[in-house]
């Protein structure tokens, strides 16, 4: 029994994440999209709350934080500068992400990209 | 004088059986399981910047494929046949016809080989969920072949933003 909880404690601590991920505070969409890349300049989309990075942000606030941002982030690589990944709860409406999109845009991010849940190759109607 | 045989003493585990007892209920809760994966979207084409809209880009390139997602189901414009698509029942996230909207897609593709353009107009209140499922059943056909995989998406139709 103790080398059964050994193996399940290194293995739940290999999994364990300590950091304030506002990822924590959303419900991914699911998708068919097995692409993995999810570098970039990173912004949460809550349905109360934005997040650049770990900081929570007002909307007002959010372009010229993501303007800082690239600047800002000399060790990412150069095709990853501009690119915006967003991690938009499920149930968030467009006419919040369009306001992003549009303040992202102006800051001068040129590729988007939104991060989702693998579900495999699931039907579409559930 | 005799020496008594020494017992061989037995280690006591339940202190460090109670510890991780209570450690891995801890880490349960706090460890995620989840695979990520991204969705590429090719840039906003939004009137609000030096973009052009929806409508020039139609305009310009009649062979791009547009679908709005309305309260009642899908719209699709650019191509032959009935341009709707309705909602299985009342419209949620879940009764969105996206069976029925690949399978247009696959008509339209196949009579565009090599165009990956897909002009998503989406509305106010929709939501991400149904965007991104929208995006899948534009991504690639019902037996995987790759249809459009560069999905524009648009400004919110005027009359709907607030």
């Amino acid at each position: 029994m103790m080398d059964m909880f050994t193996i399940l404690l290194i293995y739940l601590l290999y999994f364990f994440d300590p950091s304030n991920d506002p990822l924590k505070a959303v419900e991914l969409p699911g998708s068919e999209s097995k692409a993995g890349e999810i570098r970039g300049v990173v912004v949460t989309v809550g349905l109360e709350q934005i997040w650049l990075g770990e900081e929570a942000l007002p909307m007002e606030r959010l372009g010229e934080a993501l303007a800082l941002a690239r600047e800002r982030n000399p060790e990412l690589p150069p095709e990853q500068q501009e690119r915006l990944v967003l991690k938009c709860d499920r149930r968030v409406a467009y006419r919040r992400v369009e306001e992003i999109l549009t303040a992202a845009s102006q800051a001068g991010y040129t590729e988007y990209r939104f991060v989702v849940l693998n579900e495999g190759t699931q039907p579409l109607n559930r | 004088m005799r020496r008594r045989p020494i017992e061989a003493a037995e280690l006591d585990l339940i202190p460090v059986l109670s510890l991780i007892v209570h450690i891995v209920p801890m880490l349960l809760l706090n460890v995620r399981f989840i695979e990520l994966a991204s969705v590429d979207v090719g840039g906003p084409v939004l009137p609000t910047l030096d973009a052009p809209s929806t409508r020039v880009l139609q305009e310009q390139d009649q062979k791009v494929v547009s679908v709005r997602v309305e309260a009642e189901g899908f719209l699709l414009s650019g191509l032959d046949g009935d341009p709707r698509i309705p909602c299985m029942g009342v419209c949620t996230a879940d009764t969105y016809d996206y069976a029925g909207l690949r399978a247009r897609l696959t008509t339209a593709h196949a009579a565009r080989p090599g165009e990956q353009r897909l002009v998503i107009v989406p509305g106010a209140e929709t939501e991400m969920s149904v965007l991104i499922r929208v995006m899948d059943a534009a991504r690639e056909s019902g037996t995987g072949a790759p249809m459009f995989g560069e999905p524009l998406l648009a400004a919110i139709p005027q009359g709907e933003g607030q």
